[in-house]
């Protein structure tokens, strides 16, 4: 009967080490890495602050800059040649795709814009110096919005290099 | 013994008693209008904040265009493809030609929203 019992509790014991151990672990180094980074987000952090607000003034000029870009390929290039080609009855169902699709993207990638930005104010605005720990874990939120910006950067690029494609396919198969 | 004179204070005159009902409404009416310009001035900033325009906004200080941007968007090409007209392979060149060109300057910017800039290495963590 004890050894029964021995034996049921060192189970116990082993299946608890194994479903506990490693996240017990992980929050151990965590906390170092965390405390860590703490003394330095404390040390740099006028120089961290600088370098935000100036990454924040550099991603408003890049934003105005693709924005005008996807307006102008979506305004005078793609929406009109579309219409010439139902006026000419050759309507293209892929380019009307890409078309909506692009117009999606460039939504998606304004108001992500605007989250990320507000992340990144939100972000300079907490005193590193005496918050290091609500500093990091707001800047790693903001890294992942900011990638999620680049995504939708990577997904416009695509569609115009798709809709390039389309229309030469369409040239290439117009009648001289 | 010295008398010394006697100074009556005479009470100040209620002003709102001397208003007339015109200065009355007047007053009213001008501490309304502050007061509504107050509400809506507050109003229209909660919404410009809340609706994120303020970060699409480069008029605010801070963000204002810089001069080579300014001259940048002066030299662009002001070509719009025609909505209208036959589908041959001239126009579709063009439009080709001046879309690549247009392509073409999204290169100007190596990675943009790249997660270099907020790294740990970047920021000096």
């Amino acid at each position: 009967m004890k050894t029964n019992v021995a034996k049921i509790t060192t189970f116990a014991l082993a299946l608890f080490v194994l479903l506990f151990a490693p996240s017990a672990f992980a929050e151990e180094s965590s906390s170092q890495l965390s405390s860590k980074k703490r003394d330095q987000i404390s040390e740099n952090c006028g120089s961290i602050r600088q370098s935000l607000k100036l990454l924040q003034r550099s991603d408003a000029r890049t934003r105005t800059y693709y924005g005008a870009i996807y307006e102008t390929a979506l305004s005078k290039y793609i929406t009109p040649l579309n219409l010439r080609l139902v006026k000419n009855d050759l309507s293209s169902v892929a380019l009307i795709n890409l078309q909506t699709a692009l117009a999606t993207s460039r939504s998606n990638f304004s108001a992500d814009y605007i989250d990320y930005s507000k992340s990144l104010e939100e972000l300079i605005a907490i005193d590193c110096r005496l918050e290091p720990e609500t500093f990091y874990n707001k800047l790693v939120s903001t890294r992942e919005k900011r990638e999620v910006l680049q995504d939708d950067v990577k997904t416009i690029s695509t569609l115009l290099t798709n809709s390039v494609k389309s229309v030469e396919i369409i040239k290439e198969n117009l009648d001289d | 013994m010295i008398k010394l004179p006697s100074f009556h204070k005479t009470p100040a005159p209620d002003s709102s008693q001397n208003l007339t009902p015109g200065a009355k409404h007047l007053l009213i009416l001008g501490a309304s209008a502050v007061g509504i310009t107050f509400l809506t001035t507050a109003v229209s900033l909660k919404l410009y904040h809340d609706s994120g325009d303020i970060y699409l906004d480069r008029s605010r200080p801070g963000f204002l265009p810089e001069e080579d941007e300014s001259e940048k968007d002066k030299d662009d090409a002001d070509f719009v493809f025609s909505d209208t007209g036959k589908i041959t392979r001239e126009a579709l060149e063009e439009y080709l030609k001046n879309l690549r060109l247009e392509l073409d300057r999204l290169n100007e910017f190596s990675d943009p929203y790249g997660a270099t800039p907020l790294s740990d290495e970047s920021l000096g963590i």
